[in-house]
């Protein structure tokens, strides 16, 4: 069916060394061109099939990424179009700028299941798998739906609305007019328009200035803070929260449990977890059960453990440690201006005795262990002294928190950032065709031109909230001005 | 009683007749339909209640508008006959809006109603084999198909009310206002249609019974005053263009620079709402008597008064509605309120103090149909051989009921001549805009067009009708060859001129400096292109012709298009390329018998949709509101693999 240029982010987002961005269409390889610089100043498009290239992708001047680029033309590909697969740092902020990009070139966001959609259409799925396929569409397009309208925050929403009914109002008039020239007449109208569409853009800009700092949805990295009572949590999150480049928000309508703090550590979001009562009884493990804390832990994007290193490991750092085997965490040496009693080493050790990776066991045998093994185990814990008191250590816990985020070593709900570059895709549209008709009006072009590119913008604000054109135009104009016989 | 017992117990009407094509009604579709079907040979004839009321403009005295002037040209370029007949018999002729771009330029007539109605009549009584009838249809006549999978019945003819029976191939409905119709007045409530004409009270119990499903629609006409009545000078005069562009393309415009008649602007205010506020009770509409659906572009002025009650003055104009009459029509006060509030009411206007009513304004009630059973051929998905057009499909206005009147006649003729017939897409003419949004669209009010409809206007202009529509109107036989090859001659001519001009380099020379400037346009640096200069807002082609100095002498209809090409090539660029992907869904056609129900995870609501409008594509299927572009999806995947099963073929 359609042959435009379609991208997407292929792998998942979860926490992968390598992530792939797909591009497939008649510009896929024209796109890359644009985005993809390689040594010695080679042209991607003279390259020729299934060949592999080292370069930079970059937007202009600014370098994103060192990457790998597949080329495959087609017929030989999974779509049977021209088809780019580019393999980066598997960190969602670095997929999610490439794919950003790829899309600012003149790609578009491909449709839930829209890949394989094309691989079939042209022939390269077998038949058998025809069901399935349709399948696939339908189940991914509902799911896309529903995670897009519930990422989707009240307050964007509301200003989306608000816009596009501003904007509808304008190209009612307009029409109005055009239809019924002898009733409505459009003299100093375009002066009066300049001004109601560039406030218009104004707004649009906001909101998409405001997207890359993640409050435009409600994404963000889901993250719980354990540790047993007394070891500073709520301290530490006070410390947080306190800062003045933090951000809280009250988020309603999620479906995640309580979700009280939301926090922007240079520009990576973090949703706090409070597990009803963290901060009051201080005692997650005791307060609500052992399986309930499981569970945060088990959804938790991140993992903040707060070890109060003025005193000895106990049992309750036991059975936190134990629920976190296996994860990835930070762990936090809190009261470090304190005098310290736990180290990191201390933690460790503990760790190696859960993980059954100690040399030598709780019986006090020696184990001889494979130590790769227990190397990767430790790995997974990044150890930060920290004085929620005092305020140290704070730089080096978000830096942490942002490596990992850009290494991709947290991972989270995909479809919520793949939902953000659409929005923002969307937005960037409106935009546009708000710019052009400033740029008629100041052209002096006809009055019916502003109505076809407001248009545009009202359609890509509509695909924002999931709301088509239909019949709202010709309803706005007979019920907002008199026309006729 | 119902018709059935009355033509087996009454009926001893022993008339027979045969023909290829019947055609119902002789308004503005019928005597397209009509016309069309005879010029491509067919033995056609022509039904109407009266022979005196052919081509009657009951309503308003002009032809064209804003969009509606796209629709004449169409029809012109297609073979039609209205933007002939109203360049023979108009009195007065505007392009409207021609401050603003081309794509929304439109022609607007003021015609001598009785003028245009004769002509009309003499052009269908010299056409051959085309034959004149007096005689109300009560009946359509129909045949199970045997065999056919789903119910499907075959138009074999029509009965009319005395008992006659017409034997036909095709048949073209084109009813008008005329089904059941009831006049309303205040109170005054009369069993007629238009102009107190007879109404046509049984065919909707015909249709009824073969399975139509019928809607009620209602509209509404105003006063028309005497003229030696009106007191103009206290009105502002409207007097035509100084140059009179003609609809049609074969009319040689000087054959159209006649002396033209003037129309007049007055205002409502304050005193004339008030009255209307206060007899709102004894408004048929508020007072609920009126039960069919009024359509919102046309609102009566009691509609607007309540509506807009923020809105001071209403602008109304006095338009005449022929040379050899003194009626004036009341343009903008169309109403349904009882003649002593009429009466009362105009005289408020300043210039009708003294207003005699000639004749009412009345709301008009009338039977029609849901056009979702319709094909985008305008032929009934349920009864093969039947066609229909006009206000009878739900639509409103002159112009919409030829266009379609056009199409269900030519359609009617390819299916007896065994041909594809003929179906225009959105991005080829606002006549496909109008039929896909009639047969497509859920529709609740009388249609009517307007250029805000047409996605594609850009393209879809009044001024390159013929250049998108001439050949087709010469493959279907309604256009000659002479008027075909000049389109091609037109087309070769507007393309080397644009490649031309492109070559064209001005230097920044003196003479080009001072031509610049004399239009307030910025001085050269360095040398441009032609082009380059005629897609300054502020310049056009015509305008640089003195430094052009290899400009060949062309005609204005083709400079016209170099200019518009030209200057607005960015976004005629651009929809274009919306029209190519636009075209693709559109070419995937979806089989006629095609089982919904076989297609694994559609949506209840789409199958549903689905079934009941039986889309010809996936394109048109799109636009059914309630169907998501995942269901496309979904459908297009099945009907692929059908297509590898050879349970059907894509038709390219």
């Amino acid at each position: 069916m359609r042959t435009d240029t379609i991208a997407a982010i292929a792998t998942a987002m979860a926490g992968s060394g390598i992530g792939v961005v797909r591009i497939s269409g008649e510009d896929a390889v024209s796109i890359t061109e644009k985005i993809f610089r390689m040594p010695g100043g080679k042209t991607f498009s003279e390259m020729p099939t299934h060949t592999i290239h080292y370069g930079h992708i970059c937007d202009g001047d600014e370098v994103i990424d060192e990457v790998v680029v597949l080329l495959m033309r087609a017929p030989r590909s999974y779509t049977r179009e021209d088809t780019v697969e580019i393999d980066c740092h598997g960190g969602v902020y670095v997929m999610k700028r490439i794919l950003e990009t790829v899309i600012k070139y003149g790609a578009r966001c491909a449709e839930p299941g829209e890949f394989t959609k094309r691989a079939f259409l042209n022939g390269r799925i077998d038949l058998s798998q025809a069901e399935s396929v349709i399948d696939v569409i339908q189940a991914k397009n509902e799911f896309a739906l529903k995670s897009s309208l519930k990422q989707l925050s009240g307050s964007l929403s509301d200003a989306v609305k608000e816009i596009r009914g501003e904007i509808l109002h304008e190209i009612a008039f307009i029409e109005s007019a055009l239809d019924d020239p002898e009733h409505i007449s459009l003299d100093g109208y375009p002066e009066k328009l300049s001004g109601i569409v560039s406030d218009a853009a104004k707004k649009v800009e906001k909101l998409l200035s405001t997207s890359d700092n993640g409050r435009i949805l409600t994404e963000g990295i889901s993250t719980v803070i354990v540790g047993k009572p007394n070891a500073g949590k709520s301290s530490l999150l006070n410390t947080l929260v306190g800062e003045e480049r933090a951000i809280v928000t009250d988020i309603a309508g999620t479906t995640r449990d309580v979700l009280e703090e939301q926090i922007n550590l240079n520009g990576i979001l973090l949703n706090i977890i409070d597990t009803a009562g963290i901060r009051e009884t201080e005692d997650v493990v005791e307060k609500i059960g052992v399986d309930k804390a499981k569970k945060y832990l088990g959804d938790a994007d991140l993992i903040i453990y707060v070890v109060d290193a003025s005193t000895k490991l106990d049992e309750n750092d036991y059975e936190i440690m134990e629920l976190l085997a296996g994860r990835q965490a930070i762990v936090l040496l809190n009261k470090s201006d304190l005098e310290t009693l736990t180290t990191g080493e201390d933690i460790l050790k503990c760790v190696d005795k859960i993980t059954g990776n100690a040399d030598e066991d709780i019986t006090g045998n020696l184990n001889k262990k494979d130590s790769a093994l227990k190397n990767k185990e430790r790995q997974n814990y990044r150890i930060i002294s920290v004085s929620a008191r005092e305020q140290t250590g704070m730089e080096e816990l978000e830096e942490a928190i942002r490596e990992m985020f850009l290494t991709g070593e947290i991972s989270f709900n995909d479809e919520v950032y793949i939902t953000n570059v659409r929005h923002k895709a969307a937005l960037q549209e409106a935009l546009s065709g708000l710019h052009l008709v400033e740029k008629s009006i100041e052209d002096g072009m006809p009055e019916d031109f502003y109505s076809i590119d407001l248009m545009n913008a009202y359609e890509a604000l509509g695909s924002i909230i999931g709301e088509a054109v239909e019949d709202d135009l010709v309803n706005e104009i007979f019920s907002k001005f008199c026309m006729g016989k | 009683m119902s018709i059935e017992a009355k033509s087996e117990t009454m009926n001893r009407n022993l008339l027979e007749e045969t023909y290829d094509v019947v055609v119902v009604g002789a308004g503005h579709a019928g005597c397209e339909a009509a016309l069309a079907c005879a010029r491509l040979g067919l033995e056609t004839i022509l039904f109407t209640v009266s022979v005196d009321s052919i081509a009657l403009m009951p309503c308003n005295p002009n032809i064209g508008g804003s969009s509606k002037g796209h629709l004449v040209r169409e029809i012109d370029a297609l073979g039609g006959q209205m933007g002939i007949n109203i360049d023979k018999t108009f009195i007065q002729s505007k392009m409207l809006n021609k401050s603003k771009g081309p794509a929304v330029h439109s022609l607007r007539a003021q015609a001598d109603k009785a003028n245009y109605s004769m002509e009309m009549r003499k052009t269908l009584q010299n056409t051959e084999h085309l034959t004149i009838r007096q005689a109300e249809v009560s009946e359509i006549l129909t045949e199970d198909i045997a065999g056919a999978s789903v119910l499907k019945k075959r138009i074999t003819g029509v009965r009319t009310v005395s008992g006659a029976t017409y034997h036909c191939r095709a048949a073209v409905l084109c009813t008008g206002t005329y089904l059941r119709a009831r006049c309303l007045t205040g109170e005054m409530i009369t069993y007629t249609g238009p102009n107190g004409l007879q109404a046509a009270n049984h065919l909707t119990d015909s249709l009824l019974a073969n399975g139509v499903e019928m809607f009620r629609f209602k509209t509404g006409t105003p006063a028309r005053i005497d003229k030696r009545s009106i007191d103009f000078s206290k009105m502002e005069e409207q007097k035509g263009d100084e140059r009179v562009v003609p609809f049609s393309f074969t009319t040689n415009p000087k054959d159209v620079q006649i002396d033209q008649v003037s129309c007049w602007l007055t205002y409502t205010n304050e005193r004339t709402h008030e009255i209307i506020r206060n007899n709102l009770d004894r408004s048929p509409i508020y007072a609920g008597i009126i039960e069919g659906t009024g359509p919102r572009y046309c609102p009566s002025i009691e509609d607007k008064v309540v509506k807009f009650a923020d809105k001071d003055r209403h602008q109304i104009f006095i338009e005449p509605e022929g040379i050899n009459t003194n009626e004036m029509y009341i343009g903008g006060m169309s109403s349904s309120l009882p003649e002593d509030v009429q009466h009362e009411m105009y005289r408020t206007l300043p210039g009708l103090e003294n207003a005699k009513i000639v004749r009412n304004a009345y709301a008009i009630e009338y039977d029609c149909i849901n056009p979702n059973q319709l094909y985008a051929s305008l032929e009934f998905k349920k009864i093969k051989g039947l066609f229909s057009g006009g206000q009878f499909n739900g639509s409103s206005g002159y112009e919409e009921a030829a266009s379609q009147g056009l199409i269900a006649g030519i359609n009617a003729a390819m299916e007896i001549l065994g041909r594809e017939p003929l179906i225009l897409d959105r991005s080829e003419a606002y006549i496909g805009v109008l039929i896909d949004d009639l047969v497509t669209k859920e529709n609740y009010e009388p249609y009517r067009m307007m250029t805000s409809r047409a996605e594609y206007r850009l393209l879809l202009r009044q001024d390159n009708a013929d250049l998108r529509l001439t050949k087709k109107g010469y493959e279907i036989g309604l256009i000659s060859k002479e008027r075909y090859d000049w389109v091609c001659k037109k087309e070769e001519m507007i393309q080397k001129e644009i490649e031309r001009v492109a070559k064209v380099h001005v230097g920044a020379n003196r003479e080009v400096q001072a031509l610049l400037e004399s239009y307030g346009s910025i001085p050269l640096n360095t040398g441009v292109t032609l082009t380059e200069l005629i897609r300054r807002p502020e310049l056009d082609y015509d305008k640089l012709a003195s430094i052009d100095k290899e400009r060949p002498e062309l005609p204005e209809e083709v400079t016209e298009q170099v200019n518009i090409l030209i200057k607005y090539d960015g976004y005629i660029s651009r929809q274009i390329k919306q029209v190519e992907s636009f075209k693709k869904l559109e070419k995937k056609k979806i089989p006629e018998n095609f089982n919904y129900d076989e297609v694994p995870s559609l949506r209840i609501e789409a199958r549903q949709k689905l079934k009941t409008y039986n889309p010809i594509s996936i394109g048109q299927a799109s636009r059914i509101s309630g169907v998501s572009p995942a269901d496309i999806s979904v459908l297009l995947v099945y009907m692929e693999q059908m297509k590898y099963h050879g349970k059907t073929e894509e038709k390219q």
